[in-house]
């Protein structure tokens, strides 16, 4: 009948309308991503989030933390580079007057805490893990962890007191505070200890392996003065025999280079370093970005094969722009040429030069230096009192590390020396420039976070 | 309610009162509501109504089966109907007390009763599937002068003007409580006393009185209303009027729109809608608007960026826009600035909007309070906008053209500085910080403007950037008709914008839309089909340096040697190193290209089930595909630096589809005018982006090509929205003058996590037409109408992005050492749930003057919680914002007015105006733990949301010729101290810059054939004037206005507005950026604005008609004509030094119509 049919129809609808209500507005992930326990349900995937860390440290165009930042900014600070742009911002971190709402500032804090976040997700994501070996997952979390401690360690040298995040939760880290020095140290050693007690005992220097979680120990003991111990991380390293220092300086940063402990391959397609690109001007009429002191080139010794194979300049209306030639290209058309180093054997032999000199073991202290020395070209070191060769070893790591990791900045910092070597040619200079703003951005969005001292 | 009546609803209730009629049907059994006002029907006025009593839904009609002995009549009728399914109409003292005795076993119900009602008095009639029961009639009365008025059965259809049936309409007797509905056909009949008067009305007709005389067919000839209280707006899933509408809803028709030629309809809607606050970006063609309808309900997601806009529905054809009114631009260009701080708008971009022909609409409906927003759930928490293309109409087929052509130019704008005032400005910077211009480049003193350029060279940049005329053409054909049954209309449209800068920049658009409306001959299927398409290629530049480009000195040399070739040194001087002295050619040279695709197609059926029941389905599909490039060719670049160029390709693809399947019913009963909606949605979203990014292109030719680049990578982003949802409606008018509207629905989301998927939300509305008291009508006759309407109920949101309760990883972009990586997206939060707004609204609405005159003012209450916000967090969390319910309370409130008159309403000459007023007021009332959350010092409970905290500026230190500040003690600092902790130290509560008011005020004149139209756009609010764009500290090398030259401070002792120049980076920098967060920079943007003129005249000869021309229409159009405002910068609409005001265009054209 007609009237029952309609009736059907219309019962039918309300069944198909009222029905599968619940289930319609059930989705997935997105196509093109992965629900974080996936990720972390086998070895391959896992091993994926690990090189994610990598990339995403080095996949930034700019100046990020971990993709010359720390060579740019503290480069300013110190007595590297001198003041050579119309950049503000830039001017601030050379005159050490820091503006709180510095935008260059702003991006090295936040892309800090995004690698941690990172390290972190991969710690948390690794611990929450049963079928993986607890050989793969033990050496998985070492090297987060060895990548957390190398982050937090040029953090704390930044900016002194850093909120210590461990964890991914936001309501625990949105609120955390500043951490004392020394907690943030003890995390350190002890992401380390883990690192190297579970790190595998290769030589492959693009992952963290065993060897470049007692380099990183040694540089962290020796800035903690905890001089016995950073000479026995150090030694297992040079004690190894793995790697060894490239007779010819040309060499250091290549891709094959022998005295890489750790570093990272540029991820970029097309691009070399970012040190690379932006040190190095594209043709020799132009003006370089970044021009070198003149008290740091002048510092070099008459000889030092490094000032002719590191440094290189460009001569524009008769005056001469020098600027940083460790690394070299800027752009390739295959497999990058050079690798950016986190860490390389040269520093290490100056981190037990170091701690040897502080024990008194001078001669020791002399023979670490005079490896370097002689590998510049350079004959072996004069010097036989402890107080020479400290100020020999501070000039030693000035020539080898200048223009890496803002190692010139933290050195005069550690050691005491920054009010003496700065103050005169700074200005601005006040004792509170030895640490950075945090960024008022997160003093606004964190309200238990305080300000470094002189800044507001 | 009745105890008697709903004891006598029951079987165990017999025998009834007497003098009840009433009528049974298993469907009112259902509904206790209705039960009562039926069981109330007077027995004396017997009439039927049919039409409800055709619902009687859900039985099966049987064969009767009866065993009976002296039985009450009624109750054997009852167990007829149990048996069957008819329903017997009777009156309750024609049946009382009878008695039946019968016996028959499964027998068709017309023997059945036949059998029971032989010795009765009664006869029997079976209607459909009702069956009426009358007294046999004893006698006839005599034929000359019935004593008392007789019963008669009357038939009628209700058509229009055209002859064409007016379906549904309602049809009541005056002096009486009955009242009926045609059919889909317009036909009734009806049974009433042949002295009765019939009242016929409908919505968007004039209502009509018909007095009944031998006539036995009526036609009844209903005129549409001239009204503004009758004419027809679109509502959800249906249409009302003003007059009986109880939820608040503005319309713009499409007369408003063809008198501005803009290209985005978004533009036409600026002013004239109280309550909608839109604002353009920018003036570049296709550049987006916002859209925000009374006030932002949900915190701000970023601080220190231009606030993102709660944005509302837009429904399109009853199809959601696919695109919305979002920005779906993945590359930069001139019109997306992007993340810029002060001169530029982050929510620029390319409006989806530019892709809709304003000359397809017929109107556009803003929907605002709980009640009108209520059936679209918590996709209409923020208001509705709903725009209704052009139908076809009943007549012969006509043509209709259009073609507009005319020019667009920069209205007004603050000079820049010359040549000798620039470098007089420089020369004093240097002196000012002791320094000494020096052409030695690393040097800090490097100047080669003073020390290199030519001296005398001047050239205006701004006049050779944005001076330039940009063109506009627009031309438009439909072809529209069609019989009773089936009408179409078919349009075509193409537009053309010039942009003002050099280059071959435009904006070409060409849509198509048509729409089918077809009915079957019994009116009782419907069916429309709408689609509307879309091209539209815009091509411009990605460099945003080009909106700033008149920042260049202007003593810069000629960008170009004698050969056309951009020149990069200038007597040693490097024209590529530092910003401020870039080649400006360059940023002419990166390309950028959008193409949007747009497509909307509507399907709607609707088939009558029974008479008052319709079945109807809403089916949507809407994509909405966008096609990206941008280049940095070589050709832009030194080539003494060998460079490659770099190409991007970006598509997004967006789709959604709909489908919603309703069932209505329709009727009166008594007095009573009533529909039931019910419903559901089925709404499924998708967006696929994908991004490659093409480098180390050797030649230029290539740059359009992927595979001519040495390196590609390739991202991808595809996200997946669905949506669902029941609702119901009900809705009744009682006499003319009670009108209750209620809705309830349920609403579920994909965003949601498990669980949290579904709410409910709901709203309740009231009307009173007081102005049909008896009353009233004797104590003010003045008054026409006037209605009291109120409104409450609760709408929800899931207005945040996908996925954002699934804790994600994504692969990156590039491989590490050949090993994929995989990057965290998110922090995830699964415990959020719908936001929720309670919206309250008062309306009042009087009319005077036989509609001359009418006045409608509504007040809101607007209160969002449990708000879902991007909540900000500090980097150390690793991501700096969490989507979560924020615990803060915000509310809206605001008065709306319109008054709407017509002053002159002759023949010849008529004059109407239209004025409307929004006063809107923004607070944030609750933020528990605000303290010691990340908004601290960003929110003061009882502010706005909006409100602005800065420094306090104190002028300038005469001595040190530096800006100054005061402390939160009110001393006078240099340097003021920034918020700290949960201190706001000496920041200062700065106010608003959400307007304090706005409106518009329309005029309509006409004389014979010739139409004026003029519209006034106004607005009260604080700005950002022009010195929180300053470029750079002035005095450095890049040019300022020439403002500066007056206020700036020369030496000490002076008392300036302004502070001294600086050559280089120092204390003026720092204290320039202070005052940039201080209320120096903010200002009052107030403005009224003559937004549109438009002249016609329509010509209607002999020689046009010899030509089958109907009629010539010829117009000229202007827009943005002049604008009366004291702000300090360029327009207080875009308050953008650096970007591109609002254009001033003037077209004129030509309209045939065959």
């Amino acid at each position: 009948m007609k009237n029952k049919s309609r009736l059907l129809l219309i019962a039918i609808l309300c069944v198909l309308a009222s029905a599968s209500c619940k289930k319609f507005t059930e989705v997935g992930p997105p196509k093109n991503q992965l629900v974080t326990s996936k990720v972390f349900a086998d070895s391959a995937d896992a091993n994926s989030a690990i090189a994610g860390i990598y990339v995403d440290m080095y996949q930034s165009f700019g100046f990020g933390f971990a993709s010359g930042g720390l060579t740019a900014y503290p480069g300013y600070s110190a007595d590297e580079f001198k003041q050579n742009s119309n950049d503000a911002d830039m001017n601030q971190f050379f005159d050490d007057k820091i503006d709180i709402n510095n935008s260059y500032n702003a991006i090295l804090w936040s892309s800090a805490y995004k690698y941690i976040y990172d390290a972190n997700a991969c710690i948390e994501g690794l611990s929450g893990n049963s079928k993986m070996s607890p050989t793969a997952k033990a050496s998985l979390t070492g090297e987060a962890r060895q990548i957390r401690a190398f982050l937090y360690f040029n953090m704390v040298n930044l900016y002194g007191q850093v909120p210590l995040v461990r964890v991914t939760d936001y309501k625990i880290t949105q609120s955390q505070p500043n951490a004392p020095v020394d907690s943030i140290y003890a995390q350190i050693i002890s992401d380390l200890s883990f690192a190297q007690a579970n790190l595998p005992k290769n030589s492959k220097a693009e992952r963290a392996n065993y060897y470049s979680a007692n380099s990183l120990l040694a540089k962290v003991q020796l800035y903690r003065k905890n001089y016995q111990a950073a000479e026995n991380a150090a030694n297992l390293v040079i004690n190894s025999g793995n790697y060894h220092l490239e007779p010819d300086p040309n060499n250091v940063f290549l891709a094959g280079s022998t005295e890489a402990i750790w570093k990272i391959i540029p991820v970029f397609p097309g691009f070399e370093t970012w040190e690379g690109y932006n040190f190095v001007p594209s043709d020799p009429t132009a003006t370089p970005q970044y021009v070198l002191d003149n008290s740091l080139v002048n510092s070099f010794e008459a000889g030092d094969l490094r000032k002719a194979d590191w440094i290189a300049s460009n001569t524009i209306s008769g005056i001469s722009y020098p600027y940083p030639y460790k690394y070299k290209a800027a752009t390739t058309s295959g497999a990058p040429t050079e690798n950016y180093m986190l860490i390389r054997l040269a520093e290490v032999y100056l981190i037990r030069a170091e701690a040897r000199a502080d024990q008194n073991n001078l001669s020791g202290a002399v023979s670490d230096i005079n490896t370097v020395r002689n590998r510049a070209g350079l004959p072996n070191l004069t010097a036989t009192d402890q107080v020479n060769i400290l100020l020999a070893i501070e000039k030693e790591r000035r020539s080898e590390m200048f223009c890496e990791w803002g190692n010139r900045w933290f050195d005069l910092i550690r050691t005491n020396r920054a009010d003496a070597v700065l103050q005169p040619i700074k200005p601005n200079w006040s004792h509170n420039s030895i640490l950075y703003p945090i960024p008022a951005v997160e003093i606004k969005s964190n309200p238990a976070l305080k300000q470094n001292q002189g800044y507001n | 309610m009745n105890l008697n009546a709903i004891k006598m609803a029951k079987p165990e209730a017999w025998p009834p009162p007497i003098h009840t009629l009433f009528a049974r049907s298993i469907s009112i059994r259902n509904l206790p509501a209705l039960k009562s006002i039926l069981m109330r029907i007077n027995s004396i006025k017997l009439l039927l109504i049919i039409g409800l009593l055709q619902a009687s839904a859900s039985v099966v009609f049987g064969q009767v089966t009866l065993k009976e002995s002296h039985a009450p009549l009624e109750k054997v009728l009852h167990i007829i109907e149990k048996q069957t399914g008819y329903v017997f109409l009777y009156t309750g003292k024609d049946v009382q007390s009878l008695t039946v005795s019968v016996e028959v076993s499964n027998v068709p119900v017309n023997e059945a009763l036949d059998k029971c009602l032989k010795d009765l008095p009664l006869s029997y009639k079976v209607l459909d599937k009702n069956i009426l029961l009358k007294r046999k009639e004893v006698a006839p009365l005599p034929q000359n002068k019935p004593a008392n008025p007789i019963d008669k059965n009357i038939r009628g259809n209700v058509v229009d003007t055209t002859g064409a049936a007016i379906p549904n309409a309602t049809i009541t007797v005056k002096n009486s409580s009955f009242s009926s509905t045609a059919d889909n056909k317009g036909e009734f009949t009806l049974t009433v006393q042949d002295n009765a008067i019939l009242v016929i009305s409908s919505i968007g007709f004039e209502s009509k009185e018909v007095a009944l005389s031998s006539e036995y067919n009526l036609r009844v000839v209903l005129h549409q209303s001239m009204s503004k209280l009758d004419e027809v707006h679109v509502i959800a899933y249906g249409t009302s009027t003003q007059r009986i509408s109880v939820g608040s809803i503005s319309k713009v028709t499409s007369t408003d729109i063809q008198q501005q030629p803009v290209t985005n309809p978004l533009a036409v809607l600026e002013g004239r809608v109280p309550g909608l606050s839109i604002t353009a970006s920018s003036g570049i063609p296709g550049s987006s608007f916002t859209v925000q309808i009374r006030g932002q309900n949900t915190l701000n997601s970023a601080l220190g960026s231009l606030a993102p806009k709660d944005q509302p529905l837009f429904i399109i054809d009853g199809v959601p826009f696919a695109a919305q009114n979002d920005n779906l631009n993945q590359f930069q260009s001139v019109m997306s600035p992007g993340l810029g701080v002060y001169y530029n708008n982050r929510y620029g971009g390319v409006s989806p909007f530019n892709s809709i022909n304003p000359a397809d609409i017929e109107s556009i409906e803003v929907l605002k309070d709980a009640d009108a927003t209520a059936i679209y759930g918590s996709r209409g928490g923020n208001g509705v906008i709903l725009v209704t293309t052009k139908k076809g109409k009943i007549g012969k087929t006509g043509l209709d053209i259009t073609v507009d052509d005319g020019i667009s130019t920069v209205p007004k704008a603050m000079p820049m500085m010359n040549t000798q005032e620039y470098l007089a400005m420089r020369r004093e910077a240097f002196a000012n910080d002791k320094l000494t211009p020096s052409n030695i480049v690393g040097n800090r003193a490097y100047a080669p403007d003073l020390t290199v350029f030519d001296q005398n060279r001047y050239t205006d940049w701004r006049e050779n950037f944005i001076g330039n005329t940009a063109h506009h053409l627009n031309t438009n054909a439909a072809v529209s008709g069609g019989n009773e049954n089936t009408q179409f209309r078919i349009a075509g449209g193409f537009n053309q914008d010039t942009y003002i800068f050099p280059g071959d920049y435009k904006d070409n658009r060409a849509s198509f839309s048509s729409n089918i409306h077809h009915s079957s001959n019994d009116k009782k299927f419907t069916l429309d089909f709408t689609t509307n398409y879309s091209y539209d290629a815009n091509n411009s530049s990605s460099s945003l340096n080009l909106l700033t480009a008149f920042k260049l000195e202007p003593n810069y040399p000629d960008p170009l040697d004698s050969y056309g070739n951009l020149i990069w040194n200038y007597k040693g001087a490097s024209l590529t190193g530092s910003y401020a002295g870039l080649n400006p050619m360059t940023f002419l040279k990166q390309g950028y290209s959008v193409t949007n695709t747009s497509l909307n197609a509507n399907l709607l059926l609707s088939y009558q089930l029974f008479r008052g029941l319709t079945f109807r389905t809403n089916t949507g599909y809407g994509t909405f595909g966008s096609n990206e490039f941008s280049s940095f060719p070589i050709v832009a670049q030194n080539p003494a630096y060998n460079p490659t160029a770099s190409a991007n390709f970006g598509t997004n693809d967006l789709m959604t589809w709909i489908i919603e399947p309703q069932l209505e019913y329709k009727n009166s009963f008594k007095k009573a005018i009533y529909t039931i909606l019910a419903g559901g949605t089925f709404q499924k979203k998708s967006d696929n982006t994908t991004q490659v990014q093409g480098s180390g292109y050797i030649n230029d030719d290539l740059l359009n090509s992927i595979s001519g680049s040495a390196t590609q990578i390739a991202s991808d982003q595809s996200t997946l929205y669905k949506y669902t949802a029941i609702f119901a409606r009900f809705n009744v008018r009682w006499d003319g003058k009670y009108i209750v509207d209620l809705n309830a629905r349920r609403d579920g989301s994909s965003r949601f996590g498990p669980d949290r998927q579904f709410g409910n939300f709901g709203s309740a509305a009231a009307g009173w037409i007081f102005s049909e008291e008896k009353f009233i009508k004797k104590q003010l006759p003045i008054l026409i109408y006037g209605k009291l309407r109120a409104s409450y109920g609760i709408t929800g949101s899931d207005q945040i992005g996908d996925y954002n309760f699934i804790s994600r990883y994504a692969p990156t972009s590039y491989s590490y050492n050949g090993t994929l990586g995989y990057l965290p997206q998110n922090l995830a939060n699964d415990q959020f749930g719908w936001a929720t707004t309670k919206k309250l609204e008062i309306g009042l609405e009087l009319g005077f003057v036989q509609d001359r005159l009418l006045l409608s003012s509504s007040w809101y209450r607007n209160r969002s919680g449990n708000q879902l916000i991007s909540y900000l967090l500090p980097d150390q969390s690793g991501f700096n914002s969490v989507i979560k319910n924020s615990p803060a309370l915000v509310q809206n409130t605001g008065w709306e007015f319109t008054l709407q008159a017509k002053i002159i309403t002759h023949k010849d000459f008529s004059w109407n105006t239209s004025l409307n007023a929004t006063i809107p007021r923004n607070k944030l009332l609750a933020f528990p733990g605000l303290a010691t959350s990340s908004y601290s010092t960003t929110y003061l409970i009882g502010r706005p949301v909006g409100e602005i905290l800065g420094f306090k500026s104190a002028g300038v230190n005469p001595t040190t010729g530096l800006f100054q500040f005061y402390d939160a003690t009110g001393k006078i600092v240099a340097t003021p101290k920034a918020p700290s902790g949960n201190s706001l130290n000496d920041f200062y509560d700065l106010g608003s810059r959400d307007p304090k008011f706005y409106g518009g005020l329309a005029n309509n004149i006409s004389y014979k054939n010739v139409q004026l139209s003029f519209f006034f756009e106004y607005r009260k609010q604080l700005g950002i004037n022009y010195l929180s764009q300053l470029y750079g500290t002035p005095g450095g090398e890049i040019n300022q206005p020439e403002a500066l030259i007056d206020s700036h401070w020369k030496s000490p002792g002076d008392n300036a507005s302004f502070q001294k120049y600086a050559a280089v980076y120092g204390p003026a920098a720092t204290a320039l950026a202070n005052y940039k967060r201080s209320d120096g920079v903010y200002s009052d943007a107030s403005y009224l604005r003559l937004k549109t003129v438009s002249v016609s005249y329509l010509i209607l000869s002999k020689v046009l008609s010899k030509m089958d021309v109907k009629s010539l229409r010829v117009y000229v159009n202007a827009q943005n004509i002049f604008t009366i405002t004291g702000y300090k910068g360029n327009d207080p609409e875009t308050q953008n030094f650096y970007g591109v005001p609002t254009l001033r265009t003037i077209t004129g054209g030509l309209q045939l119509t065959f």
